[in-house]
């Protein structure tokens, strides 16, 4: 899986002396790019962010935002072909959870001020914008940090969560 | 496998409520503006959208209801929420619906706004 993959590797190698794998911590799932399946990875992640001791609200917010970036990748991404897959790997880590979304799509993100950040609700309201495109609105204002990547193996949503925030 | 929407009209004077049950996503398209087509066909001029059967809204579904506002305004109604959780209202707040579109704890603080 590309950037994933080695950063997994990397971490591993960092985290060996500590006597704890961070590999050990991973949390893994695959779905196929049918919408509705983001549902599935909202639960997963609602799951371990609560069990690391995030509040209700806080989890709220994790729930959207994993769901936008993988209804994105379902949708855009992987033009909701049900047999291409969308990984996402949840890395609790301390007092942070990082949650990446990877589809399996040639085609890079689009340049922000093609993703529909750019337009305001008034644009739309008047019919100057399209009514959507609020997903990665919504996931930029939800977590702490969010970093979009794409290479050769997919597009890559990384995104992290701390607990003291 | 998408929990379909249903959305049913309910006169509450001087509102038109239309109850909305299940996910609002980009699947309930069809039962939002019908809905809301029916609302208008009956001279609605206050509508009140009831959120507290969704369990589930996405970007998607909610860009149907901007939809919706849009043509609201265009025929100068007003569009009104309430059934909203509190993470919901975040999102529409910060969405910058709520703007446009208030929201109410309830439906009789709702209709108190608006019979004034």
């Amino acid at each position: 899986m590309g950037r994933l993959a080695s950063g997994a590797a990397q971490s591993m190698a960092a985290d060996e002396s500590s006597g704890q794998s961070r590999c050990g911590n991973t949390i893994e799932l695959r779905i196929p790019s049918r919408l509705g399946w983001e549902r599935t990875a909202m639960d997963v992640a609602a799951g371990v962010a609560t069990r690391m001791g995030f509040p209700p609200e806080r989890v709220d917010d994790i729930k959207t935002a994993v769901a936008e970036a993988t209804i994105n990748a379902i949708e855009h991404g992987n033009a909701l072909d049900a047999s291409q897959k969308v990984l996402i790997v949840l890395l609790p880590e301390g007092e942070s959870l990082e949650i990446n979304v990877q589809d399996q799509s040639p085609t890079p993100f689009p340049p922000d001020d093609e993703s529909g950040t750019e337009q305001t609700l008034d644009d739309r309201l008047a019919g100057l914008a399209s009514t959507r495109g609020w997903g990665t609105f919504l996931i930029k204002s939800l977590v702490d940090e969010v970093e979009f990547s794409s290479t050769s193996e997919g597009n890559l949503v990384r995104m992290v969560i701390h607990l003291d925030r | 496998m998408a929990n379909e929407l249903q959305a049913t009209l309910r006169p509450l004077p001087p509102l038109t409520v239309i109850d909305l049950t299940g996910e609002v996503t980009t699947f309930a398209d069809e039962a939002i503006t019908s809905a809301y087509r029916q609302a208008c066909d009956q001279g609605a001029e206050n509508i009140l959208f009831n959120f507290s059967a969704v369990d589930y809204m996405n970007s998607a579904g909610i860009s149907i209801i901007i939809g919706v506002l849009t043509e609201a305004r265009k025929a100068d109604q007003r569009l009104l929420l309430t059934g909203l959780t509190a993470h919901y209202r975040k999102i529409f707040q910060m969405m910058g619906l709520t703007q446009y579109a208030p929201v109410f704890d309830s439906e009789d603080a709702a209709r108190q706004a608006i019979a004034g």
